[in-house]
């Protein structure tokens, strides 16, 4: 349980105020995206366009955002320095159980890392698991980010816990950014059940729908119409993985990352 | 009088678009309704018809293209108010699979029923209906589902959506209909349903009533086609906003104690709206 660094962020949250007469200090977006610290993560922003997507999502640096399944870090390292002086910035992530003996949670190794990559103390980033939730963070959060990790909960069963632990968190003008791997519409289930990466879009609006979340717009900024995104391996064969190696390498890189939708909900009465 | 219901299985069996596929005869379909009808008037069922008017077992079953013979999925029978008709209606040479969940083990009590399928299903249904009808098997979905994998012409879930969703059962549940289902196969639905603008807070599950809109979305996200819905089990006196749920109404009536005027005016509106889905799972 990590509530320490939860109330820690929510303290400073509460002392913005303070904080106000530093705005100087607060990055804005495009100070955040030319930091040094993105050296190796700026090649992919032409694939993952932070700027728009973010804009897209209406997401400001002053807002309560919850990013939902950071993972590997690539989207904490625009956010978490873009929106903590102002705001507050929150990981999510479904139940992971007791870690294995020796290892710290997964709370601890994801603000250690965070801290690591932005120089923000570790006890100050905020991440919970969603078991953790608690009451008093209910109808608190204004935008929901999920990044391109909806296949991996709809292929796992955690969609339905986490939707609604989603819905629970956001306060009543709160928004879910979605970012994720589209199939074709007319694919098969076998093709888009999530084991490849890729969802047919209707099927995450009928998902949200299920749980409680109005579509209030879909972009296009995210889309490759050159991805087939029919590939035997998954989505995972198109860069940055190239889960086949070299293979056919010099196609797949001209090709460039998944098709993806962009989709923003609101919560529904 | 059991006749208009014979009359009304053998229409709607006919008009049935799950059957239209089949190729059967209009003499084979009357004499499955009539066979149905004969299971419906065993004596077992002393106790179980007084419900046959709000459950419509006749109606429903041929809609959904239910035939002796086949291999049927009754997801949670529970009580065992339909496996009493399916297991003596599948006959000798049909297979009935109880499926239940996995139980979280916070789930005690009433749930520890639903426990051990395996041993569990094959002994209750002993106990309801003999050695009459069908091979009886039963299943959680956590077991190995594998022997019976792709052997199910169809899987019926009798209000059980609400508890798949408010349990967390709905994905298991789900994989499992599809891994037991032939190609093709269908899921035939009936569920207690919530008005088309409920708010989503009431139709999450807990309160029994779901959206008609919401269940069929769940169905198409695991790959399963609406072929068709029914109004057989529809009641539209149910205003389906009750505070303490489905169980409000008969055959419950929470918080109507017996001889109360509440209680009266509930039995008079009877049981829940329901709606009739048949699904076909697609590849």
């Amino acid at each position: 349980m990590r509530l320490a660094p939860l109330f820690a962020a929510l303290a400073i949250s509460v002392s913005a105020p303070a904080l106000a007469d530093d705005h100087a200090e607060a990055p804005s977006l495009e100070d955040v995206l030319a930091m040094d610290a993105r050296a190796q993560d700026a090649p992919r922003d032409q694939y993952r366009n932070p700027a728009e997507t973010l804009g897209f999502f209406g997401v400001e640096p002053t807002m309560r955002v919850v990013e939902y399944g950071p993972g590997g870090g690539w989207y904490t390292r625009v956010l978490l320095p873009w929106i903590a002086p102002q705001g507050t910035y929150m990981a999510m992530q479904a139940d992971t159980g007791a870690p294995e003996e020796g290892t710290p949670p997964w709370t601890q190794r994801f603000t250690t890392a965070a801290s690591g990559w932005t120089g923000i103390p570790a006890e100050e980033i905020a991440a919970f698991e969603t078991d953790e939730i608690t009451e008093d963070m209910h109808g608190t959060v204004d935008r929901i980010l999920v990044f391109r990790s909806l296949h991996g909960l709809l292929n796992n069963e955690a969609a339905d816990t986490q939707l609604r632990a989603m819905r629970r968190l956001l306060a009543d003008d709160g928004m879910v950014g979605v970012v994720q791997h589209r199939a074709p519409e007319d694919a098969s289930y076998n093709d888009a059940n999530g084991s490849r990466g890729y969802l047919r879009q209707a099927d995450v609006i009928r998902l949200f729908a299920v749980h409680g979340f109005d579509l209030v717009a879909a972009s296009e900024i995210n889309a490759n119409p050159d991805d087939s995104a029919d590939w035997e391996r998954g989505v995972w064969t198109l860069p940055p993985v190239l889960a086949g190696g070299d293979e056919d390498r010099e196609r797949l890189m001209a090709i460039g990352e998944s098709d993806r939708m962009t989709l923003l909900f609101r919560k529904a009465d | 009088m059991r006749i208009p219901a014979i009359l009304a299985g053998a229409a709607v069996a006919l008009s049935s678009p799950a059957l239209a596929d089949n190729h059967q005869s209009d003499d084979a379909q009357m004499e499955n309704a009539l066979n149905l009808e004969s299971v419906l008037l065993h004596p077992r069922r002393a106790e179980d018809r007084s419900r046959d008017d709000a459950r419509n077992p006749a109606e429903t079953l041929a809609f959904f293209g239910v035939e002796p013979g086949m291999t049927v999925v009754d997801y949670m029978p529970a009580g065992g108010w339909y496996s009493r008709v399916l297991i003596p209606y599948l006959g000798e040479e049909g297979t009935y699979i109880g499926l239940n969940p996995e139980l979280h083990p916070s789930l005690t009590g009433y749930w520890d029923m639903y426990r051990n399928a395996a041993t569990r299903i094959p002994s209750d249904a002993a106990e309801w209906v003999g050695d009459d009808g069908a091979q009886v098997i039963g299943l959680n979905t956590d077991d190995d589902l594998e022997a019976h994998a792709g052997t199910a012409d169809m899987v019926l879930v009798f209000r059980e959506m609400h508890n798949m969703r408010r349990f967390g059962w709905t994905h298991d549940s789900m994989m499992a209909f599809r891994t037991l289902l032939k190609d093709g196969g269908m899921v035939g639905v009936v569920q207690h349903r919530a008005k088309e603008d409920a708010p989503v807070d009431y139709a999450m599950g807990q309160n029994g009533y779901q959206r008609q809109e919401d269940v069929i979305r769940l169905f198409a996200i695991y790959g399963f086609d609406l072929v068709s819905a029914s109004e057989i089990n529809a009641n539209p006196a149910d205003p389906a906003d009750w505070e303490g749920g489905v169980w409000s109404l008969p055959p419950s009536y929470r918080g109507a104690p017996e001889g109360s005027e509440e209680r009266a005016r509930r039995a008079e509106i009877g049981e829940s709206d329901r709606m009739t889905l048949l699904f076909r799972k697609v590849d």
